[in-house]
Formats: C-alpha cells, sequence, structure tokens
C-alpha cells in the first residue's frame, strides 16, 4: 500500500518542491546576507568617512599626512564606542600603518590585499573578508584630490555569522516545514486526481482474477475478453484431455505396459487436473482405467 | 503449438487496438498532475518568500536602526559643532544641503528634519510618512554646551527590508519556472514509464491474450496497481499454460503407451488442433516483456542538456576572462573559438559515436559519453588560459556528441513504429525544457558561485546523468544501422538536388549561424557589456528558450495543415532578420531582450517546417538512389558546419565593428539569404495534407 501510485506521485511531488523550496530558501538566505553586510558596511563605512573628513580638514591646514594630531586617540575612541569593532588603522601609499587604534600597529605593513583593494579607482569603499574579520576601508585625498592613503576598519565578524547561521537554520526549518505540508497537501490531491485511474486498473485485475473461479467477470471489456479466452482455453484443454482418455479408453486402442507403467500412472494420478470454469475432468476416476 | 518468435514492441494494429480512452486517461492524468504540481509550487513558494520577508524584517531592522543611528549622531555631531561656534540653531547656513546630503548617502532613510527643543520644524529633507511607525523613525538630540538645543529627526523607510526583497521577485520567478519544468519534466517521464507505458503493455498483451495468445508475461515486479495488474495477467497466462502443459504430458504418456500409429496420430491432432487457435508455452518459460519506453531516457537526457545549459549565459564571458592572446587572433576571434572546435568535434563525433552505438548499444554509449564531457567541465573549470579552455571544451564536445547519438538511436529503437514521431516529441521536449531552464539557473548560479564553481556543478549534474542513465536505461537495447553517407559520390547526388542546396545555404546555415553566433556567443557578450548581472543574461538567454518552446509546435503543425512549409521558412527567416535589428531599433538591454524573443521565434518558425521540405525532398530523393536518412543525414551535417562556424564568424565580425553592429549586419545577411531562399527556392505548388507526418517530426533538433 505505501507504493502505490499516489505514493509514488506523492514522492515525485516531494522531490520538485524540495527542489524548487531549496532554490528560494538558498536565494533568500544569500539575499539576507548580502543585505546584512551591506548594513554593516555602511554603517562602519560612514563612520570611516567622519574620521576621513576630518584628517581631510587637517591636511587641507597643511599639515604632513604622517604627522596628524590627535588620530590616534581619535581612532581609539571611535573603537571603544562600539564593541563589535577590532581596530581602525590608517596606512600610507606604500601601505605603512601612519595611525592607528592599536598603538603596536604602527609602522607596520599591511597586507598587499589591503594595498591592492584602496588603489581601486572604482571602489570608494572597499571591503575585504578575513578568517575573524570584515574590513572596510575608505581613501583620504589631500587638497588637491590625490589618495594619499587609506583608512580601514576590521570588525568582528562573529556577530554577523551567529545571525547568518540563525538565519539559515530558521530558512531550513521553514523550508522543510513548507514542503512536508505541501506535499502531504500534495498527496490527498493525488489520491484524488488518480482514482480514475485506479480505479480502471483495479477493474482490470478484479476481471482477470475472476477468470477461472466460476463467477461472473468483472466490468473492464477488454480484460473480459482475455478471461473469457482463458476460460476457453482451459476448457478446450480438458475437452482435449477428455478426448484423449476417450482415444485411449476404446477397444481397439493397443497399449504398451512398460515395468514403470503403475508408478507413471500413480504419479499422474496426483496431478490436479486443470481448472476449468465449467467443468473438470475427474483424472483419478476408476471408470478410465 | 507455436512458439514463433513475435516482437513484443506493438505493431500498428495493437496500438489500434488499445483503448482510445485509456489514451485519455493517461492525457488527463498527466495534465492534473502537471496542474497539480504548478499549484503547489506556487504555494510553497508564495508561503516561503512571505515568511521570510516578515522574518528578514524582524532580523534586520534592529540593524538598520543602528546605522540610521550612526548617521544620524554623525550629522548631529556637525550640527552641535556649529551651534558650539555661537550660530543659533535656526540661523545656520546651507542646512538643506548638508541634510539633502544625509539623505543621499543612506537610501534608507526617507526624512531628515531638524526641529528646536519644543518640536518647531526647521529644516526638513524628504517626505515625512502620514504615520510612522515607532520602529521606523529616531529622534536624536543635538546637544551644545552641555544643553539639548534641538533634535535631528530620521524615518527610515517603512518596509525597506521588504522591498529590499521584492528584487529577489525576478529570481524567484525564474526559479518557479526553472522547477516547474524540471518538475513536469519528471511528472512525465513518470507518468509514461511507470503508469502509462506498463499500462499500455498490459493493454496490448490482453488484447493479444484474447485473440488466444499466451506467449508472453509482463515482467513488473511493483507492488502497486499496476503491478498487480500485471501479476493478474500472468497468472492468467499461467494458469491456461499449465493446463495446457499437463494436456500435453498427459497426451505423450499416451502416445508413449500406444503401438497403433493411427492411434497416436490422433492423439497428435487433439493437441495440434488446439495449437491451431490458442498460443501456449511452457509455464514459467512465457517470454518476459518488460515495459521500455523512449522515454527512458528523457530523464537522463534531460539532466545531461541542463548541465551543458548551466554555462551558456556566461561561458563567452569566463572565455573572456582566461583570454590570452594566440597569435595574430582579435580578443573576440578568440573567445569564439572554443564554441567553433566544441561543434566540429561534435560533427566528426557524430558517425563515429554511431558506429560505436551499433556495437555496444546506447546505454553503454551514454555512458561513456559523460567521462569526456565531466573531464571538459572540470577541466575548463580548471584553466587558467584560453588555450587550455579551448582543449576542454573541446573534449566535453565529443561527450556532448557521442550523448547526443546515444539518445536519439535509443528513442528511434524503442519509438512504437505508429508513434515515433510522438517518441521523438518526447526528445525534443527534453532538450527544450533544458534549453530553457538551463540558462536561468546557470545565470543565478554564476552570479551566487562564479563561473568556475558552476562549471564545477555542471560537471556533477552531469554525472547524475549517468546515474539516472544506468537507472532507467535499457541494457540490453540493440540498434538498428544508420543510414549515412557512404561516398563522394552520394554528396555530389545530394548537392545536385536544386531545392535542397537552395535550403541548406539560404537558410539552414543562416539559421544555425544566428544560434551559435547570436545565441551562444553574442548575446551574452552583448547583455555584459550593457551592464546586465548574470542572472539577467540568463533570464534572457531563457527568453529565447521560451519562443522556442512555444512556437515550435504552432510552426510544425501550421506547415502541415497548410502544406506551405516554405511560407514558414522564408517568415522565419524574416524575423530572425528583424530580431538581429532589435537592439539597434530599440537600444540598450530591452532591446536585446527584444531580439532574444523575436530570434527564437524565428528560430522556432524555421527549424521544424525546414525538416518537413528535407523530407519531402528526401522522398524524391529515392529516384537518384539515395535513402531518406542520407539526405537528412547530409542536412544535418551541413547544418552542423553553420553552428560551428557561427561564433568564428559573429567573433570576426565583432573585431571590427562591436557588438550592436555586428548584430545588424548578422541581421543584413539573414535578410539577403532569406530573400535568396524565396526566389530560388520556389518548386511546384505544394499539396495540403502532403505532409501529414512531417510535422511532429519536425521536433527534432541537431545539435
Amino acid at each position: 500500500m505505501l507504493l502505490n501510485l499516489p505514493a509514488r506521485v506523492a514522492v515525485n511531488i516531494f522531490l520538485i518542491l524540495t527542489l524548487a523550496v531549496s532554490l528560494t530558501g538558498l536565494m533568500n538566505h544569500y539575499k539576507y546576507r548580502k543585505y546584512l553586510s551591506d548594513l554593516l558596511r555602511d554603517r562602519h563605512a560612514l563612520v570611516l568617512q567622519d574620521v576621513g573628513h576630518s584628517i581631510e580638514a587637517s591636511l587641507a591646514l597643511g599639515l604632513a599626512v604622517d604627522s596628524l594630531p590627535g588620530v590616534n586617540a581619535d581612532l581609539q575612541a571611535r573603537t571603544l564606542r562600539d564593541p563589535g569593532v577590532l581596530s581602525i588603522e590608517m596606512f600610507d601609499e606604500q601601505g605603512t600603518v601612519l595611525y592607528s587604534s592599536d598603538e603596536s600597529l604602527r609602522g607596520d605593513l599591511v597586507s598587499t590585499e589591503w594595498a591592492a583593494a584602496w588603489q581601486d579607482p572604482d571602489l570608494p569603499v572597499w571591503t575585504r573578508i578575513e578568517h575573524d574579520a570584515h574590513v572596510v576601508g575608505v581613501r583620504v585625498h589631500d587638497v588637491l584630490g590625490r589618495a594619499v592613503g587609506a583608512l580601514a576598519l576590521r570588525y568582528s565578524r562573529d556577530s554577523f555569522d551567529r545571525e547568518v547561521r540563525a538565519m539559515a537554520v530558521r530558512i531550513a526549518g521553514l523550508c522543510a516545514a513548507t514542503v512536508v505540508l505541501v506535499s502531504l497537501t500534495g498527496t490527498v490531491l493525488a489520491v484524488i486526481l488518480t482514482s480514475r485511474l485506479r480505479k480502471r486498473l483495479q477493474r482490470i485485475r478484479d476481471t482477470l482474477e475472476d477468470s477461472g473461479q466460476e463467477r461472473e467477470l468483472g466490468h473492464d471489456p477488454s480484460a473480459a475478453d482475455l478471461a473469457r479466452t482463458a476460460d476457453e482455453a482451459c476448457e478446450a484443454v480438458v475437452q482435449a484431455t477428455r478426448e484423449i482418455r476417450r482415444i485411449e479408453a476404446e477397444p481397439h486402442a493397443a497399449r504398451v505396459v512398460t515395468r514403470n507403467d503403475w508408478s507413471e500412472q500413480a504419479g499422474r494420478r496426483a496431478v490436479p487436473a486443470p481448472q476449468s470454469s465449467s467443468s473438470s475432468v475427474p483424472r483419478s476416476d476408476p471408470a478410465d482405467s | 503449438m507455436s512458439d514463433a518468435p513475435i516482437d513484443p514492441r506493438p505493431s500498428e494494429a495493437d496500438s489500434s487496438s488499445a483503448p482510445a480512452d485509456a489514451q485519455q486517461l493517461f492525457r488527463g492524468v498527466i495534465l492534473r498532475l502537471a496542474a497539480l504540481t504548478a499549484v503547489l509550487l506556487l504555494l510553497a513558494q508564495g508561503v516561503v518568500s512571505y515568511v521570510l520577508a516578515i522574518s528578514f524584517e524582524d532580523s534586520l531592522l534592529p540593524e538598520i536602526h543602528r546605522k540610521a543611528e550612526v548617521a544620524g549622531a554623525l550629522a548631529t555631531e556637525q550640527i552641535s559643532y556649529a551651534v558650539a561656534l555661537g550660530i543659533p540653531l535656526d540661523a545656520l547656513v546651507g542646512m538643506d544641503q548638508f541634510l539633502q546630503g544625509v539623505l543621499t548617502r543612506n537610501p534608507d532613510f526617507t526624512y531628515v528634519g531638524v526641529s528646536t527643543r519644543d518640536g518647531a520644524e526647521l529644516y526638513t529633507q524628504g517626505t515625512r510618512a502620514a504615520s510612522t511607525r515607532a520602529a521606523d523613525s529616531l529622534r536624536l538630540p543635538i546637544v551644545a554646551r552641555g544643553e539639548t538645543v534641538g533634535f535631528l529627526h530620521v524615518e527610515v523607510r517603512e518596509g525597506a527590508v521588504r522591498s529590499e526583497l521584492a528584487g529577489l521577485r525576478f529570481d524567484i520567478a525564474t526559479a518557479f519556472l526553472v522547477t516547474l519544468l524540471i518538475g513536469i519534466e519528471l511528472l512525465v517521464a513518470f507518468v509514461v514509464v511507470r503508469i502509462s507505458g506498463p499500462i499500455r503493455l498490459a493493454d496490448r498483451l490482453i488484447v493479444r491474450g484474447a485473440k488466444g495468445d499466451f506467449l508472453y508475461r509482463i515482467g513488473l515486479r511493483r507492488r502497486d496497481e499496476v503491478g498487480h495488474v500485471a501479476r493478474a495477467y500472468n497468472s492468467v497466462v499461467q494458469r491456461v499454460n499449465t493446463a495446457f502443459a499437463m494436456l500435453t504430458e498427459e497426451a505423450e504418456d499416451a502416445r508413449a503407451v500406444q503401438i497403433d500409429r493411427t492411434i497416436q496420430q490422433r492423439i497428435r491432432d487433439v493437441v495440434t488442433s488446439l495449437g491451431e487457435r490458442f498460443r501456449f508455452t511452457t509455464p514459467g518459460l512465457e517470454r518476459t516483456v518488460v515495459p521500455r519506453s523512449p522515454m527512458d531516457v528523457r530523464i537522463p537526457l534531460f539532466l545531461f542538456m541542463l548541465a551543458q545549459e548551466l554555462s551558456r549565459p556566461f561561458l563567452p564571458l569566463f572565455f573572456g576572462d582566461v583570454y590570452t592572446p594566440i597569435g595574430n587572433l582579435s580578443r573576440e576571434l578568440t573567445i569564439g573559438l572554443p564554441f567553433t572546435t566544441f561543434m566540429v568535434v561534435v560533427l566528426l563525433a557524430t558517425p563515429i559515436a554511431g558506429a560505436i552505438t551499433d556495437t555496444f548499444g546506447p546505454r553503454s554509449l551514454f555512458i561513456l559519453g559523460i567521462v569526456p564531457s565531466v573531464a571538459g567541465h572540470v577541466g575548463a573549470a580548471l584553466s587558467t588560459t584560453i588555450v587550455e579552455a579551448l582543449l576542454w571544451w573541446t573534449l566535453a564536445g565529443l561527450g556532448y556528441g557521442t550523448i547526443f547519438i546515444a539518445a536519439q538511436t535509443y528513442v528511434a529503437h524503442h519509438a512504437e513504429a505508429s508513434r515515433r514521431a510522438v517518441g521523438m516529441t518526447g526528445f525534443t521536449g527534453a532538450f527544450f525544457a533544458a534549453f530553457v531552464c538551463g540558462p536561468a539557473m546557470g545565470g543565478i548560479l554564476a552570479d551566487r558561485l562564479g563561473y568556475r564553481n558552476t562549471l564545477l556543478v555542471a560537471a556533477a549534474m552531469a554525472l547524475f546523468a549517468a546515474a539516472a542513465a544506468l537507472i532507467a536505461v535499457d541494457r540490453d537495447s540493440q540498434t538498428e544501422r544508420r543510414p549515412r553517407l557512404q561516398s563522394m559520390r552520394s554528396w555530389r547526388r545530394v548537392f545536385s538536388q536544386r531545392e535542397f542546396v537552395v535550403l541548406t545555404l539560404f537558410s539552414a546555415v543562416p539559421n544555425k549561424l544566428i544560434l551559435s553566433g547570436l545565441y551562444f556567443f553574442l548575446l551574452p557578450l552583448f547583455l555584459a557589456d550593457l551592464g546586465n548581472t548574470q542572472s539577467n543574461i540568463g533570464r534572457v538567454l531563457m527568453v529565447f528558450g521560451i519562443a522556442c518552446i512555444a512556437i515550435t509546435p504552432l510552426a510544425a503543425s501550421g506547415a502541415d495543415r497548410s502544406g506551405r512549409p516554405r511560407t514558414f521558412i522564408i517568415l522565419g527567416g524574416l524575423m530572425s532578420g528583424l530580431g538581429c535589428l532589435m537592439p539597434t531599433l530599440i537600444g540598450s538591454t530591452a532591446g536585446v531582450v527584444a531580439a532574444a524573443a523575436v530570434l527564437g521565434t524565428g528560430q522556432a518558425l524555421t527549424t521544424a517546417p525546414q525538416l518537413a521540405v528535407v523530407q519531402r525532398i528526401a522522398e524524391s530523393g529515392r529516384s537518384l538512389g539515395l535513402g531518406p536518412g542520407a539526405i537528412v543525414g547530409a542536412f544535418r551535417t551541413i547544418e552542423r558546419i553553420g553552428t560551428a562556424a557561427g561564433a568564428l564568424a559573429v567573433g570576426a565580425v565583432v573585431t571590427f565593428v562591436g557588438y550592436g553592429r555586428a548584430m545588424l549586419i548578422v541581421g543584413v545577411v539573414v535578410f539577403a539569404c532569406t530573400v535568396c531562399y524565396t526566389l530560388f527556392g520556389a518548386r511546384p505548388r505544394e499539396r495540403p495534407g502532403e505532409h501529414a507526418d512531417a510535422g511532429i517530426r519536425t521536433g527534432q533538433v541537431s545539435a
């Protein structure tokens, strides 16, 4: 019963729904991840742009980029304001860190990835993903509009990853529940939609099973034809058996009695006679022999 | 007793004896299940999208507010600084521009305003919502010298998240269409292979049995309703054959003990007379007939074609990414090279694969073809230069050609004589479904995963196709030898037919030029050049496929009914030419979308009637000693040459004139070819109904 036609249709529907809903779920998750990532990037970029405006104002006053007062303190204050922020750095064209919320980083060289990213003129705000942090950066320009370096902010990806993972679980749960519920609905509908077909198959089966059972044949015309022909064939076999026995029993029929004659006859009698809807041949009738 | 071999495949007579209402019943079941699938898909995707929109909003709104707070705090700091310098809050200069800047930098904000401590509005930008939820607005104090002098008001766009998610509607609609098509593919294959095929076989054997033929049993071991019918039928056959076996045993015994030959003959006659009316066999030795259908190969073929089409929207762009100069070839020409070598290998693989199919059978060949295809996809994904990509992609062409022939041979062998056209339609159905689904899915995947990973996904999907072939395709299918052109003499005879030459030169070759030159090569590049994402490129290519699917059956039946396939070919040529002009006439992406739709329509209008004309030419070719297979084979070969040359030819044109003008030039060429076909391809007026069956057969596609 578990493997009947509606169940098979239901399995198909389940597979199709799983594929469709998984695709939709994946696309939604991708969108969520991207939107959340963009929001975080934009928020941190706003902070960097604000710091950048201050630095650019100082540069406009004629101060050298590597000797600006109060930048380190400003970067530290901004880092402390948001617990998700790991560090904020400013590096020059050569990639050397000039100012940082973490004093120990001053003078270090930034990664080549950062150096390559900030020099791309098409990206006013550039981003990088590191194993423990997301990085967002903006360029700093001097009064002539020349990029003299960049500000980079590293923020923890823990909360981001946590949010994304939690949403993935929610999406998976929702998708699974939807697939199960809609599949169940589909199963019920599949039972209804295939009922005519199943009735026809049941009619064929009943008709064929009625064959040889000495009862009225079922209603499927072609199956009934087969059943009738089968019964006719069996009847013809019975008639033929009778005819052979009649020939055997004719008085002038000469028989060779072999050594095994008796045992063969006994064995033959053990075989049941072919069934027929109309008659049967009592092979073991003593009169025949 | 007769046990003469009988072809278990149905004859025409058998088919006609199958109840017509059964056909209607199966069709009804397929339609109802397809409708059910569509409704359930809509329901499921609707529910998931709606609930997720609400869920995302709940999750993202706090983050939007944090961003608004930061932006607001930065603006407030600047205002506070000015006020701290002694400028009154209501006398600040340039506040409108300042606030406008805040709005521009934060597209999530709909309103920014400054008010006094009492709430009187001083400066505003944007539109304030009539009724704003508390969750959508912020009020930040402006503090100067330790005292709050006013407030900055920020309103976040209501339903910002939802409207952002609305951007997914195209992707979700695409996913719906793709999964619906895949679902219908699966359902059709399921109903045909698992339900209607076995029932049709049972019907045929029941009809045979009703005529007294008890030689066959149905080889089904399922426990569903169809399996029960098969078992009931088998038990009837076995009962009859058992009865007859007992009779023959008894007759043999009886004969063996008789001395009189006349008596022996009389006993033999009794048994023989039964054999004249009925056909019996030894019980348990009935010939087992397993329901087989051309549809068996449909799912493996669909999966393989889907894998092949996944890369359609980005393949030229990928080749562009790994481009390295080759000699003096231009960039466009070099990028077009892999398409050409791919088709050349398909062209070469076709006769070889045909010969191998005769030896090994389609199933083995199908699985064998997967190997170069998977290797080609994986190799291309790992390529770093255009030469590497070209070599790997050419290897993928070997797989494509092999699988194409294996599947076509399987369908041709298993299709019933009277339903060969329907069998071929099933074959083309898999192609068209993949044609629509593949680019759309590939575009979405490429956007998310990148080109290389999408190629790897395609390779994995090809492996699934192999697994499906292992399960579904009949291992023991024998094939018939394929007709093919044997000699140059045959080719000369084919080319002596003017109508054939005109058709191939002025219609078939330009048609394939459009398919490979524009659809495979130019459209993705053109769309990317116009700034479209991969998802969009995939969707535009899907438009081409949908137009093909929608128009092909109409064109086929229209050409058959009217008996004027040439008219359709001319119309299709004109449409294709017009499609090439669309980007110039309309401009931008909309023009390319219109071009894809019109080009797809042109292709569909032309492809089916072309084959009707070819078949007519093939019939007349008998007088020259050419079989229909030879002419159709020659037509296919020349078509493939057109396909192979397409990307290269269009690439050469693009090198000199750019994408838009290249389309224009191709359009002019297609128009010119259509005019030539109109002038030189004329023949005596066709009579309606002359090609009664051509329409359905025209559903065949070529590689």
